[in-house]
């Protein structure tokens, strides 16, 4: 392995790159391991994947502490080569980058994906493809890490879809399930769309910076001058030219890369196929659809910080507000235990991408960090409901009741302490409840919406405030729904199932250890303390300072230059806004728990638990059908389209396929005439031949037969025919 | 007695040429056979005298018929001799038992 673009690279960087390497082939020599012969394994090898992930975690932990806040590596290998026309050769390298900002991903994916495994042991215990499963969560875990290794476009393109093709293999993991296989379907299709947009990016970077290399773009931005509506580059390493590009371009290019985000990490208008994702095992629910795919697409939006232009930047902040307020709006009106969950992962996605778009960089991946902890832990918690559910169902041989409606549930504080206790902190931290790590990243992304929007309106344009007031509002909606969540499923009495002890796993424990030990430490990283040591205050957080737009900055100023400095300075000087959206939002969060208290109890009074009812007033409708934003597409673009493809298949069959058919049967009849021909004419002359040569040669034979007697008439007759010959001529 | 028509001894002749004839081909026994040899032989004899009867100046229908007889003769003993080896031979005379089957 010879080294090309970096030649600084000392013995120890090297040796750290091979190390995350290894760290990357790990799952997928245990996932592949499974597929081929995890049937033949002892317990069909889901130990081998959960060593393989364990590995791969205390390594990443290697890396993290040698790489953290100390020294970005970055290792290339070529990759391949491709001849132009005129004779030069383009070359393509491959690498690894390891930053504060990998390395971070690295540990969560990594440890996420271990608990998962440890818990989905006995979540999965018993299902016939079982290894299929551990098999599918390698390939899953290897693609992801392989997007947070990557060091070039193109690379992580390819290991971009290999992380959509591991989610479409596990949402349709039960395929004897329809609804599995279409939510699957949907999923794969909604972030091929995204994907488009962002293959369109990378080619547009790739057009006018002939590099897909993270890197040198960044650097060739970076160094990048402002020309009137002109950007002017450097050349880049190993080229001649210097760039000058289109403000325009620039910012559809940046648009472009955001459209995978938009795909991935389910923003508006493509978020609909992650609450069908829920048909997938609740574990890979934690694992994809919470903690770490759906996240990928705001690690790219923070690999790709530079690349933003303002506008471009502007357009993220509406699609990651409105999103948030959409994803909450449609989770006050759910009852599914998981679909909530998954509403409410749209809206703190949406959290994050707008984080991403106002320009708090590192609050949003400190949100991606508190999130990825506090929703593991709440669906793997609703994983243990659903199976307690499950368990109970069975033992009444009840087959028609939705075990997943937490209208059906309630009481399980007493039933299952030990799972509200882990549940609490994760619950509070994603409401945003002081103390717990929620607080502070969401704190982190509300102070900054609203600097940013402060900045910006500074020209008397009030408009900007709408983004923070979805913000806030989304807030509300989150003490809302979860307070519901909590209540319905926790408090009053069991609904469905009477007998406590059916839902537990035995009299003594309530559920088998596998399963709560992962929800236990989920459930501690819930803790603000971990994230920084003074709970109030984010901006004093280690991931905030390891991944400070300050630290970016420094090294790639970016596109949007001046942006971020501006709205710190104008954050700076109005430092009461810090102080004030922390109060606002605790108060909002209170309030929206209230609310959730009040409409349960109204329910209660009602009686409406133990009845199960589509919603009935205009707006429960609206937000429980999601915005009928599924119907709408059915209607804009399914249905066209399924009548475009209904209306080519007739064109086919009627004009295509009926002329084809046409000519065929007309080319049957003259082959049957042809046939005719040669069987009758000749076969027929041919056949003729041979019946006279038969019977001349039977008249032959006829004579030839050994009687001297027969000899003799025969010359007897030919002397006759002799005579008459002789008399009649 | 010598104006005997010439035609009824020729019409005695033909019928008796086919009598010949007519045991050479129906008849089984080998000697029979040469027996309607011998009868086709006497109806050509037949003939010769009779025509002879109407030109006698120089005899050549009686003398024609002596070597008629004589050929007739030689024949028959040649065709007895093969009558006798072909009996030894096949262990009968049956002609329609007499085959020489070399492709069997």
């Amino acid at each position: 392995m010879n080294q090309v673009a970096a030649p600084l690279l000392t013995p120890e960087q090297n040796s750290l790159a091979l190390w995350a390497l290894l760290v990357l082939v790990l799952p997928l020599i245990a996932g592949g391991l499974l597929l081929l012969f995890g049937k033949k394994l002892t317990r069909q090898g889901d130990w081998l994947a959960i060593a393989a992930t364990g590995l791969a975690f205390f390594l990443s932990l290697y890396l993290f502490f040698q790489v953290w806040e100390k020294q970005a590596v970055h290792v290339t290998w070529p990759w391949f080569q491709l001849a132009t026309g005129n004779t030069s050769i383009i070359s393509f390298t491959t690498g690894v980058y390891l930053d504060n900002l990998a390395v971070l991903m690295l540990v969560i994916v990594t440890f996420i994906s271990l608990l998962v495994q440890v818990f989905s042991v006995i979540y999965m215990h018993g299902e016939w493809r079982y290894h299929h499963y551990f098999g599918y969560l390698g390939i899953f875990t290897f693609s992801m890490l392989g997007i947070v290794l990557s060091d070039n476009l193109l690379l992580l393109f390819i290991f971009w879809e290999l992380v959509g093709f591991s989610s479409y293999l596990l949402i349709g993991f039960w395929y004897e399930k329809d609804a599995a296989v279409l939510a699957g379907k949907k999923a794969f299709l909604f972030n091929r769309v995204g994907d488009i947009g962002f293959l369109f990016g990378i080619f547009l970077l790739y057009t006018y910076f002939h590099t897909f290399d993270l890197i040198l773009l960044k650097n060739a931005i970076a160094s990048g001058v402002n020309q009137g509506n002109n950007f002017l580059f450097p050349a880049i390493t190993g080229q001649a030219d210097a760039i000058t590009l289109s403000y325009t371009w620039l910012t559809l290019a940046g648009l472009g890369i955001f459209c995978g985000c938009v795909g991935k990490s389910a923003q508006f208008p493509l978020q609909v196929w992650l609450p069908d994702a829920m048909e997938g095992p609740t574990p890979v629910s934690s694992l994809i659809h919470a903690a770490t795919m759906v996240a990928a697409g705001v690690y790219l939006l923070s690999r790709c910080f530079p690349f933003f232009t303002e506008d471009a930047l502007l357009v993220i902040a509406i699609i990651g507000g409105l999103t948030a307020l959409l994803g909450a709006l449609a989770a006050t009106a759910q009852y599914d235990i998981k679909k909530i969950l998954a509403f409410s992962t749209i809206s703190q996605l949406g959290y994050m991408v707008m984080g991403m778009g106002v320009g708090a960089h590192d609050a949003s991946l400190l949100h991606l960090v508190t999130h990825a902890f506090f929703k593991a832990s709440l669906f793997l918690n609703a994983g243990i409901v659903i199976h307690a559910m499950h368990h109970a169902a069975h033992e009444f041989s009840d087959e028609h009741s939705d075990v997943q409606d937490i209208r059906n549930m309630g009481g399980f504080r007493k039933i299952l302490p030990f799972t509200f206790y882990a549940y609490i902190p994760a619950a509070a931290a994603l409401v945003g409840l002081p103390l717990f790590s929620g607080f502070l990243s969401k704190d982190a992304i509300l102070t900054g919406a609203w600097g940013w929007a402060g900045f910006k309106s500074q020209n008397g344009n009030l408009l900007y405030y709408v983004i923070p007031v979805f913000a806030f509002g989304s807030v509300l909606l989150t003490g809302f729904y979860m307070a519901k969540h909590c209540f319905y499923i926790f408090f009053g009495e069991s609904k469905l199932y009477k007998e406590p002890e059916l839902l537990r796993e035995n009299k003594t424990a309530e559920a088998s250890g596998l399963l709560l030990v992962p929800v236990a430490i989920l459930a501690v990283l819930s803790l603000a303390f971990f994230f920084s040591l003074n709970p109030f205050n984010y901006a004093g957080s280690w991931v905030m300072q390891g991944v400070s737009w300050q630290k970016l900055l420094m090294e790639q100023p970016g596109l949007s230059g001046g942006l971020l400095p501006a709205i710190t300075t104008y954050l700076h000087e109005a430092s009461y806004i810090s102080l004030a959206t922390a109060i606002l939002s605790i108060l909002l969060a209170v309030v929206g728990i209230w609310l959730g208290w009040l409409s349960y109890k109204k329910a209660v009074a009602a009686g409406g638990l133990s009845t199960i009812t589509a919603p009935t007033s205009g707006f429960s409708r609206l937000a429980y059908r999601h915005f009928y934003l599924d119907a709408f597409y059915e209607k804009v673009i399914i249905n066209p389209f399924m009548r475009l493809s209904g209306g080519a298949a007739a064109f086919d069959k009627n004009f295509i396929d009926y002329s084809l058919n046409t000519f065929a049967k007309i080319m049957v009849v003259l082959a049957k005439l042809i046939g005719w021909v040669d069987r009758w004419l000749v076969d027929g002359t041919v056949h003729l031949l041979v019946k006279v040569a038969g019977v001349t040669g039977k008249l032959g034979r006829f004579m030839q037969n050994g009687k001297v007697q027969s000899y003799y008439i025969f010359s007897l007759l030919g002397l006759i025919l002799l005579f008459l010959y002789i008399l009649a001529f | 007695m010598n104006n005997i028509p010439l035609i009824p001894v020729l019409l005695l002749g033909a019928v008796l040429f086919c009598l010949g004839i007519l045991a050479v081909i129906t008849k089984r026994h080998a000697i029979v056979v040469l027996m309607g040899i011998e009868l086709i032989f006497n109806a050509a004899n037949l003939n010769l005298v009779a025509f002879n009867r109407h030109q006698p100046d120089l005899m050549q229908g009686q003398v024609f018929s002596v070597f008629v007889m004589v050929i007739a003769a030689a024949e028959s003993a040649v065709a007895l001799a093969i009558i006798l080896k072909v009996y030894s031979y096949f262990k009968t005379v049956n002609l329609d038992q007499i085959r020489h089957e070399t492709d069997v």
